[in-house]
């Protein structure tokens, strides 16, 4: 029977838990709540891109990455115009060149145009579809593009990703594609052997037993990403650039050449002080085009350097640059990102999209 | 403890708990049927849960800008609205328009309500906001709006912040002190599934403004995330 995944985590005290009790179904049961709270209500937040002033407007392609985490069944996706008079544009999402499949495309397949805001208005107008994802392999890196065609000087404003939590789980109705555990195991049986009833050691792919629940909490470890992702217009005009052969700041879309700051959380799974504790690992994925003979992304993470090469590329190419660490030692676990680049000998390097996920193996 | 978050192993610890690697779930040779777990174990798998429910937190939005800003409370000139008169509230979020002049917004987002309030109410995760500020004169806001569509903050966040920066980086911590209104229902599942095609996650959206005295002022990035208080 379906069951509604809870909204949030329990307060649950290791007291109970004490050698020489018998640990009995409520343990067990306390654990499929907090299972499907994090595989299935702690929806990852994908992307929210909100593109510069200066990007000038017209046709563009945006790219935000994504891999789908095993609880999530649908993607929100939307986007927003810039205020203007009668402007107008289609916007087809689509999956590494495929058309996404819609639960609700809302237009957002290209088949209508999308209006602008009316001019000097103020109040944001979003559009949003919902796909379908569950066909998605978990784990595998997808693109979401944003085909943008417009049919007057209409800007895009902003794009935005995101899971879309799970209003009910059914994993013994089928455990391989969904998340959880069995919610009516483990049972309390009165009698003799009520201690030790409806304990079953079980295996990863049935709903039920501890090995079951094993296995969903390391789901939740390696296969729930947190993203840290920004997104520009694939136009040579609005992606920032570099032509610089010495390692040095992003040309941003407003010409401005500056290296920004930008915060965020880094996770903290293992040692409990700042000598023991183990960085978060991230995986680094990006979009760009160069020319000459390549160049170099530098992503300088509390200080620390991380080179990525990158070849030639004529047309706008996606590469998994490899891996880094976020350090999570610092007060709050604040981890400063910022991201240099430079060319090997000529020509201009772009990164349009950057985007960081956790990983965990 | 101050979230809905269960007890770790090491709570007391600088950075508090820690996972527990444990074998194989593909053996499981520790768990027999029929026969109660070892404390041992439980402890480590309720552990396990309870932390990852406290770093499982989310990145939320990056911005850069670095251009300079306007000198206006960006009220002039709208065809949608107009700055309060002298009989109306002189409440913090109608200072400026929130126009994307003056403002920036991010969103929609799922709200995890698992921060404890102080009546025991599960309220809204902390919300941090880092703004990198060149400043001569500048007033900074940000704001919590609750619900699906992007209403700007001065139709009644459910937080909100004002701040004179310093030049640099200014970190704001954005706690709601109540919960979020009633969810609106969203597909969550392929059509053709029988049971929970319907969600209700409760909606936010974070708003980040700023009013400009002079030309020379910059909002240079802007990092928005969950936190644990």
């Amino acid at each position: 029977m379906p069951f509604g995944p809870p909204e949030r985590s329990a307060r649950f005290p290791l007291g109970p838990v004490r050698v020489g009790n018998p640990v009995s179904s409520y343990h067990g049961a306390r654990l499929v709540n907090d299972v499907a709270f994090l595989l299935a209500s702690n929806a990852q937040t994908i992307a929210d891109c909100t593109l510069d002033y200066a990007y000038g407007g017209g046709n563009a392609d945006v790219t935000a990455f994504y891999i789908r985490s095993p609880g999530a069944q649908a993607l929100l996706v939307g986007v927003e115009f810039q205020e203007l008079d009668g402007g107008s544009a289609t916007v087809t999402v689509t999956n590494n060149g495929s058309a996404l499949t819609w639960l609700e495309a809302n237009s957002l397949d290209g088949a209508h145009a999308l209006p602008t805001p009316p001019g000097s208005t103020h109040i944001p107008q979003m559009f949003h579809g919902i796909a379908d994802v569950s066909g998605l392999t978990v784990g595998t890196l997808y693109r979401l593009k944003f085909a943008v065609t417009t049919a007057t000087a209409a800007t895009l404003q902003r794009v935005f990703v995101r899971e879309i939590p799970e209003a009910q789980i059914a994993p013994e109705s089928a455990p391989t594609t969904e998340v959880g555990a069995n919610a009516a195991w483990p049972f309390y049986r009165p009698g003799r052997h009520d201690a030790s009833a409806g304990l079953v050691a079980g295996v990863a792919n049935d709903a039920l037993g501890f090995v079951r629940l094993i296995d969903q909490i390391e789901h939740a470890r390696t296969q729930w990403k947190n993203w840290r992702q920004w997104c520009y217009p694939e136009i040579d005009a609005s992606a920032p650039q570099t032509t610089s052969t010495v390692m040095g700041a992003f040309t941003w879309p407003g010409a401005v050449t500056y290296t920004p700051s930008w915060y965020t959380r880094a996770r903290h799974l293992y040692g409990t002080t700042a000598g023991t504790a183990t960085s978060e690992n991230v995986q680094v994925f990006a979009r760009y085009k160069c020319g000459g003979t390549g160049g170099t992304i530098r992503v300088i993470a509390d200080g620390v350097n991380n080179d990525f090469a990158v070849a030639a590329a004529g047309a706008y190419t996606t590469v998994t640059l490899g891996t880094m660490s976020f350090k999570n030692a610092a007060a709050s676990q604040r981890v400063l990102v910022q991201l240099n680049a430079k060319v090997t000998t000529a020509g201009t390097l772009y990164v349009p999209t950057i985007a960081f996920a956790s990983l965990e193996s | 403890m101050t979230s809905y978050i269960g007890q770790r192993l090491d709570d007391g610890a600088s950075l508090p708990g820690q996972l527990i690697k444990m074998p194989s779930a593909a053996t499981g040779a520790f768990i027999r049927d029929n026969k109660p777990i070892g404390s041992n174990v439980a402890m480590a798998l309720h552990n396990n849960a309870s932390h990852l429910a406290n770093d499982n937190v989310r990145h939320l939005a990056w911005w850069e800008g670095n251009t300079g800003l306007s000198q206006v409370s960006g009220w002039s000139g709208l065809r949608d609205g107009a700055a309060p008169d002298a009989s109306q509230p002189a409440d913090v979020e109608w200072e400026i328009s929130w126009t994307r002049v003056v403002a920036k917004h991010f969103g929609p987002f799922m709200g995890i309500q698992d921060r404890l309030g102080t009546d025991g109410a599960p309220l809204l995760r902390r919300i941090v906001v880092e703004v990198d500020v060149a400043p001569t004169s500048i007033v900074l806001y940000a704001a919590i709006m609750a619900g699906f569509a992007p209403l700007p903050p001065y139709n009644g966040p459910l937080v909100i912040s004002r701040t004179s920066p310093s030049s640099g980086i200014n970190t704001i911590s954005l706690d709601a002190t109540s919960t979020l209104p009633a969810a609106e229902p969203i597909a969550c599942r392929p059509a053709a599934t029988t049971y929970g095609a319907l969600a209700y996650p409760s909606w936010f959206w974070v708003w980040v403004g700023w009013k400009s005295a002079s030309g020379a002022d910059k909002i240079k990035s802007i990092s928005v995330y969950e936190q644990r208080t």
